[in-house]
């Protein structure tokens, strides 16, 4: 597609976009080779073709089967996000070659990468390889804010004149391997097929006709939606149609989330950025529900790190629903310690649960904190990831507000600890050099801050 | 004739890299069968040689647990995060399948280590017994020093005949460990290459492989699983031990104190 057929579609999407500004949510199908979004989406989850590594010559062409469980995830999710707010799945089509998760992502960035900041995309992607009968799927994920150089979601909690920071274990992930047979597939291919047709009423049997004939360019789907009943999504379509199209779909008697439990680690995740856009007690539950139903899948069982990020996003869930009382602190923290269980060597998560240990007791204005302690939790951090910058800058944080005379009645000191010993701890982790250069002790500006309790 | 004097060192060390880098390539292309595709990617790599099956086997089960653990190394093996610098890459070479530690000898290391592989693994799916697969996959990990350790490294693997494809699902997704042995290997490179300069990079990599391998080894490991395991444990306690005195290391691991120190590294542990 050439520049001039791009802005052509860009044009089409803003004209669309700006019809449906106050839609919920919203679907679209859309080539690789010339992708766009919702500018104006809190959360964009893109679902890239699965690509079928069953031979070499199968890698390098769309898949059929890949490209139809797409399309199934991204429905599926469309239906799963919708009660997030304004967000939107974009199902991508076109061969691996154009289906590059990182490129495209470039390529929307130069595109649409100059509108609000706290927008947040979800991309999905994987593999299946056919065996027999039998279909097997990896999927991988990754989470950001849709801006270049993005630090990554993190929290941040008022120690003293100072601020301890933390951020998740990971945001791009891969999960296991799955089983989907092809006695499933084919009814994901009915079903989809049963999908795709827009109804008159929620209802298979009422009159209807293909999605994609309603749509004057193949491939450019665009619709917004402005109901669900049960499994029944209904949608206006950029041509002004309206209808209802089937949701969730199903495998035998059990959802694709069943399956593909990653699905339901997605919906998570865009419910912690559509709480963030929008903070509401009821989409806190949502996500905290899709998340845990991800972590007792016992498909998850081999997916550690994504366990771990599931638990911490739960625990920043819980804290910002609750407006970070001491009840939330105190339930969020074994949230955070199973993660950095899971995680032994993650310093990510073991930081993130160090900070909110320390935290716990600070805001109690008449608890005194460990000084000892609470370094030492920084320092096993530093030692297990040196080159993470975090942990090392809550540590020296700690130091800096311990020797300040407003707050140095808050610590206990074992050993004792004179004034002079903690200027010059301060100042040790000052001299540290980081790659070659100077250690710089400052966090990252997360693109959206952790709130303030109020 | 001043000149040419002080251009000989020159020559001589020109010759001696060229002879150097011949006599590499050499051993390499004498090797099983040689893998070009390496030489296309740039940075850390993992080489994934053939997984066979017994030839001549017509068992459709075992060519498909085959196909299927190639796939799943596959996708296990892709280096998603981290330092775009210290990212490795998979790199397939079709058609090589090495015949144990005799395809290794010193000039083909060395030609694997100077095109930066950090791990290169092959596997045979053997004939069933006992109602079991039998499963091996050989890890080499580059360049870990063969004077202490060997870098060789055989794992069995053991998924019952006539399981369900769910149960092959998740002894698939059971093999966890298999970035633990790159890491462990990128990690000594890394330290033979740049000494006290790696140090933060190299014990992160030696953490998280230590992380990975020793719930994957099980309560009852191999002598050759402990000796890996005791292997990241002395590294990384040299690491921390030397990073506290050695004035060439300016990084955090100088300031940890006392008592996280020896938590790690007990005193007569990890020496």
């Amino acid at each position: 597609m050439n520049r001039a057929q791009r802005y052509r579609v860009l044009a089409v999407t803003v004209v669309f976009v700006a019809l449906v500004h106050h839609s919920a949510f919203a679907g679209m199908a859309i080539p690789c080779s010339a992708p766009s979004m919702f500018p104006d989406s809190d959360l964009t989850v893109f679902v890239f073709p699965f690509v079928d590594y069953t031979s070499p010559d199968s890698s390098q062409v769309e898949s059929p089967v890949g490209t139809e469980l797409s399309g199934l995830i991204q429905t599926d999710t469309l239906l799963a996000i919708g009660r997030y707010g304004r967000v939107a799945a974009i199902r991508m089509l076109g061969r691996p070659s154009h289906c590059q998760p990182q490129e495209v992502l470039n390529t929307l960035m130069e595109e649409f990468g100059n509108g609000r900041r706290d927008r947040a995309v979800v991309m999905v992607w994987g593999r299946i390889f056919r065996a027999g009968t039998e279909n097997y799927v990896q999927s991988y994920a990754s989470f950001r804010r849709f801006v270049r150089n993005d630090p990554g979601e993190m929290m941040q909690l008022p120690l003293g004149d100072g601020v301890l920071a933390a951020q998740l274990a990971a945001q791009t992930l891969t999960f296991p391997p799955r089983h989907v047979s092809d006695d499933d597939l084919k009814q994901i291919r009915e079903r989809y097929a049963k999908e795709s047709i827009v109804h008159e009423e929620p209802d298979e049997q009422s009159p209807g006709k293909p999605l994609l004939s309603l749509f004057p360019q193949e491939h450019r789907a665009a619709y917004y939606m402005t109901d669900v009943q049960g499994d029944w999504i209904r949608i206006r379509t950029q041509t002004g149609q309206e209808g209802w199209i089937l949701g969730r779909a199903m495998l035998g008697q059990r959802s694709l989330s069943s399956r593909l439990p990653e699905m339901k680690f997605v919906e998570g995740v865009a419910g912690y950025f559509g709480f963030r856009a929008q903070p509401n007690a009821n989409k806190a539950a949502l996500a905290d529900a899709a998340l845990s139903a991800f972590e007792e899948s016992p498909l998850s069982a081999t997916a550690p790190t994504a366990i771990a990020v599931s638990k911490q996003l739960r625990g920043m869930l819980l804290l910002l629903a609750q407006n970070q009382s001491d009840a939330a602190f105190d339930k969020s923290a074994s949230l955070f310690a199973a993660a950095a269980r899971v995680l032994p060597s993650n310093s990510a998560a073991s930081n993130m649960a160090s900070i909110v240990d320390l935290y716990r007791n600070w805001k109690q204005p008449d608890h005194q904190v460990d000084f000892q302690r609470s370094v030492n939790l920084f320092w096993t951090s530093v030692s297990a990831n040196p080159d993470d910058r975090t942990p090392l800058t809550n540590c020296w944080t700690v130091f800096s507000v311990a020797r300040n005379p407003v707050f140095r009645s808050r610590f206990t000191f074992d050993p004792a600890r004179s004034e002079e010993d903690l200027a010059r701890g301060a100042h040790d982790i000052e001299e540290v050099q980081l790659g070659g250069k100077p250690v710089r002790l400052a966090h990252a500006n997360p693109v959206v801050p952790w709130p303030m309790a109020h | 004739m001043t000149e040419l004097k002080r251009r000989d060192p020159w020559k001589g060390w020109l010759m001696l890299c060229v002879t150097s880098i011949g006599f590499s390539t050499l051993a390499w292309t004498q090797g099983p069968q040689i893998c070009s595709e390496m030489n296309n990617v740039v940075g850390y790599k993992i080489l994934l040689d053939d997984i066979t099956f017994p030839s001549g086997s017509t068992d459709v089960k075992e060519k498909e647990l085959m196909e299927l653990l190639n796939f799943q190394l596959g996708g296990r093996l892709q280096n998603l995060d981290g330092e775009a610098a210290l990212r490795y890459h998979l790199v397939r070479c079709n058609g090589r399948v090495p015949e144990g530690e005799a395809s290794f000898p010193p000039l083909t290391v060395e030609g694997l280590v100077n095109r930066d592989v950090v791990l290169e693994l092959w596997g045979k799916v053997l004939a069933p017994s006992t109602g079991k697969h039998n499963v091996l996959l050989t890890y080499v990990m580059l360049p870990l020093p063969a004077a202490s350790i060997s870098p060789f490294l055989q794992r069995r693997y053991q998924p019952n005949v006539g399981g369900t494809p769910d149960e092959i699902v998740a002894w698939l997704a059971d093999l966890d460990e298999l970035d633990a042995y790159a890491k462990a290997a990128r990690a000594v490179r890394l330290l033979n290459l740049k000494g006290p300069a790696a140090y933060d990079n190299a014990k992160a990599d030696l953490e998280s492989a230590s992380a990975s391998l020793q719930p994957a080894f099980g309560t009852q490991p191999t002598a050759s699983q402990k000796q890996l395991l005791a292997f990241l444990v002395k590294r990384k306690c040299e690491i921390l031990r030397d990073a506290r005195t050695n004035t060439n290391y300016k990084g955090p691991l100088r300031k940890v104190p006392d008592e996280i120190v020896e938590r790690e590294c007990p005193a007569g542990g990890g020496q």
